[in-house]
């Protein structure tokens, strides 16, 4: 019971194609009990346009990207977004099944915040999304700048 | 030495002959005298006539005695001039001569010997005139030389001798020895008188003309001489079985005997060529042989001259290379497919690897689905449907997980590999160090005891040789026998060039003969319930420590545990471990723990 004031309600955006992991990501934040709406872009191309024109009318607390998206990548959308003086704040993680280095290299070069591979098992998958949202919806405060 | 030449009379007969007349003249004064003291007693002129002649006579004969003497006297002299000449001359020609020149008595006692003769001996610094001359001789042809000269001597026969001299340099001199008996006016045989000449060049250039002969003649090669028209001179035994012709067939007829019907006469060509260049030629032809078989034959053709440097014809040797010529098509055929087979190798070595890595990457995809989805089926239907379904999904959840496990290994194999691989000094202890952090946790929880030795600091790659330890100790760790805590020593040292490392512990040890087998992939001795693993483990290991240019098998340890050993070749140099006491690292291991990361992450943190 917390007397503070409201908890809000966080928007994640997951850019993702696969539904079996748009549903499992949805699945491992019901387990984790974050007060999180996630939205879902299944795709580069939609995710840009959502961010321009986000449905909650403001930018999400969180993008969750994955690299290996139809028509547009991962890290074209993570250089894109990173350039925008409008999106640049919005902290990204990105989320994938990729462990090579040249994945986990070429995220960080384009100044992306934090790279997770996708854990294997489901415990492992709750606790990291656990860790992430715990860090960057709530202690981490990116610079204005 | 004064030379005389032709002599002149001597003075004294000179003077007699410018006596003769005037004691002719006295004579017949006194006999023209005595003739008037007779006349005028006798009166008669036949008296006076007969004193007259009889004084004419005695003056005329005494004349003729007198002049008799005088040329008696005269050839005397000259001759024993001339003797004295000849013997001066003799001296000095034979002290002057070019030809060692020596005299003896019939005991062989030198008489006389001149210079050349002590030059030859090698009597210079030795035993000028050691008196019997054949003291000149080489002990070991002393023998010999002495029972010729004692024949000689016997039969009173001239000597000819070819032995060998001791020279002063050390240096063996062959010398020839001619001698002629000398007698004196009795005919008897008062020494011998001889030469010596210093042979060992022409000995030692007879010597290289046999083995010369010797060598072309015992040669495996075929060798054949050809005048400056091509016409074969010479032909060796292994000519003859070259080519099937003997001797006797080819001398006297072209070279062109041994050319292919076919094809251009390689051998004349080049011989005409040598010819014209006047240096020698390697070079491969083809001949063909008495009863046509056809041969591949290596040639060098040179030309031969005259003393004087005169091109005169060639000579040409030649050997068969017909077995060594398909041998070289063989292997260059082989060793073609075996380079085809290397690449090939190589292509499915590099295709299986990317393969590994490929497959169990994407793989590992739809199998994250399968396992998380179980998973959450387990977690929240678990208890909920009947206990069937509990059971299967149970059964789904282990086969996730272990094909997970076997993917993750299959990932670690084919990671490891000679690209990448770094060559650095790497300090074993440091290894050991992080390694028993790693297995910390799992080593407390089963009360480990860990040994570790001193150990050298080697070259390799510090990554690959971390997990080398860390798969053996996770062993040693894991086959235990239940309810007893493994004890695991670890060692090293030099050995050879290189190094040998030793992980021994107290567990359930390797049955002989599986030593060899646990070290291919996938292969476990023991089920899973007991023992859990992909039993790719050793597998690594082994592939590693190869790659470390060493050797790694399993002993049985004493007390029934296993020894693992594995040598690190020496590709650098490396430094022996300090000179201490095993530092003993008392398990549990002091936690320590990690840095707090900036960034909470999942199993891949910011670099």
């Amino acid at each position: 019971m917390s007397f503070g004031p409201e908890p809000r309600i966080f928007d994640v955006l997951l850019v993702e194609d696969n539904p079996g992991d748009v549903r499992l990501v949805k699945e491992v934040l019901t387990e984790t009990d974050e007060p999180v709406e996630l939205h879902v872009a299944a795709d580069g191309e939609s995710a840009m346009a959502w961010l321009r024109d986000p449905a909650p009318g403001r930018p999400p607390d969180l993008l969750l990207l994955d690299l290996n998206l139809p028509r547009k990548g991962g890290l074209e959308v993570l250089e894109e977004l990173k350039a925008d003086p409008a999106l640049r704040r919005i902290p990204v993680v990105v989320l994938t099944s990729s462990a090579a280095d040249r994945d986990v290299r070429g995220a960080y070069d384009r100044h992306a915040n934090c790279f997770v591979t996708k854990p294997l098992g489901l415990e492992d998958f709750v606790s990291t999304v656990r860790d992430i949202a715990g860090f960057w919806l709530r202690a981490a405060e990116l610079p204005r700048a | 030495m004064p030379r005389s030449t032709r002599s002149a009379p001597p003075r004294w007969a000179r003077w007699g002959e410018a006596l003769l007349p005037g004691l002719v003249g006295i004579v017949a004064l006194a006999g023209s005298l005595l003739a008037a003291e007779y006349r005028q007693s006798l009166t008669e002129p036949v008296t006076l006539l007969l004193a007259v002649t009889v004084s004419a006579l005695v003056a005329g004969l005494t004349w003729v005695l007198a002049q008799g003497k005088l040329r008696a006297m005269a050839l005397a002299d000259s001759t024993a001039r001339t003797l004295r000449d000849s013997e001066e001359r003799f001296r000095s020609l034979a002290a002057s001569s070019p030809v060692g020149i020596f005299q003896t008595d019939v005991d062989g006692v030198l008489q006389y010997a001149n210079r050349r003769f002590t030059q030859v001996a090698g009597l210079d610094e030795r035993e000028p005139l050691c008196g019997d001359w054949l003291c000149i001789a080489h002990p070991e042809d002393r023998g010999a030389v002495a029972a010729a000269w004692h024949q000689a001597v016997a039969e009173g026969a001239e000597l000819s001798s070819r032995f060998r001299v001791p020279a002063t340099d050390g240096e063996i001199r062959w010398v020839h020895v001619q001698a002629a008996p000398l007698r004196d006016d009795s005919r008897a045989l008062v020494g011998y008188v001889g030469s010596v000449q210093n042979t060992t060049d022409q000995v030692q250039a007879y010597e290289l003309r046999q083995r010369l002969a010797a060598i072309v003649e015992s040669s495996d090669d075929a060798i054949l001489a050809t005048g400056l028209d091509g016409t074969i001179e010479s032909w060796n035994p292994g000519a003859e079985r070259l080519y099937g012709w003997s001797a006797d067939e080819t001398i006297g007829r072209p070279v062109s005997i041994l050319a292919p019907p076919d094809g251009t006469d390689a051998v004349a060509a080049a011989m005409e060529r040598v010819l014209l260049r006047r240096q020698s030629e390697r070079y491969d032809a083809v001949v063909v042989t008495r009863d046509g078989r056809r041969l591949e034959v290596s040639l060098t053709t040179s030309p031969t001259k005259d003393p004087g440097g005169k091109v005169i014809g060639t000579s040409t040797i030649a050997r068969d290379v017909t077995e060594r010529k398909r041998a070289e098509r063989d292997l260059a055929v082989t060793a073609a497919a075996l380079q085809a087979h290397t690449v090939e190798l190589e292509r499915s070595n590099a295709e299986l690897a990317q393969f590994a890595y490929v497959a169990s990457h994407d793989l590992s995809e739809p199998l994250r689905m399968v396992s998380s989805y179980v998973q959450l089926l387990a977690k929240r239907y678990r208890g909920k449907l009947d206990d069937d379904a509990d059971e299967f999904i149970a059964f789904a959840v282990d086969g996730a997980d272990r094909m997970q496990a076997l993917i993750n290994d299959l990932l670690a194999y084919s990671r490891v590999g000679r690209a990448g691989l770094e060559r650095r000094r790497v300090d074993c202890d440091e290894v050991l160090r992080r390694v028993l952090r790693t297995l910390g946790a799992t080593l407390r929880e089963r009360g480990a005891e860990v040994t570790v030795g001193p150990l050298p600091a080697v070259q390799g790659d510090p990554t690959q040789l971390e997990q080398l330890f860390q798969n053996l100790i996770g062993n040693s760790a894991k086959f235990t026998h239940p309810g007893q805590p493994p004890r695991i020593t670890v060692e090293g040292g030099p050995e050879g060039d290189g190094w040998r490392f030793a992980v021994t512990d107290n567990g359930i040890g390797i049955e002989p003969r599986h030593a060899e087998r646990i070290f291919s992939m996938f292969q476990r001795l023991h089920g899973r319930q007991e023992y859990p693993g992909t039993g790719i483990g050793l597998a690594i290991c082994r592939k590693i420590v190869e790659l470390h240019g060493g050797r790694i098998w399993v002993e049985q340890a004493e007390g029934g545990g296993s020894r693992f050993v594995f040598t690190i070749g020496p590709s650098g140099p490396a430094e022996p471990p300090p000179d201490q006491p095993p530092a003993v690292v008392a398990l549990p291991v002091p936690p320590e723990p990690a840095p707090p990361e900036p960034v909470p992450a999942g199993r891949r943190g910011a670099p």
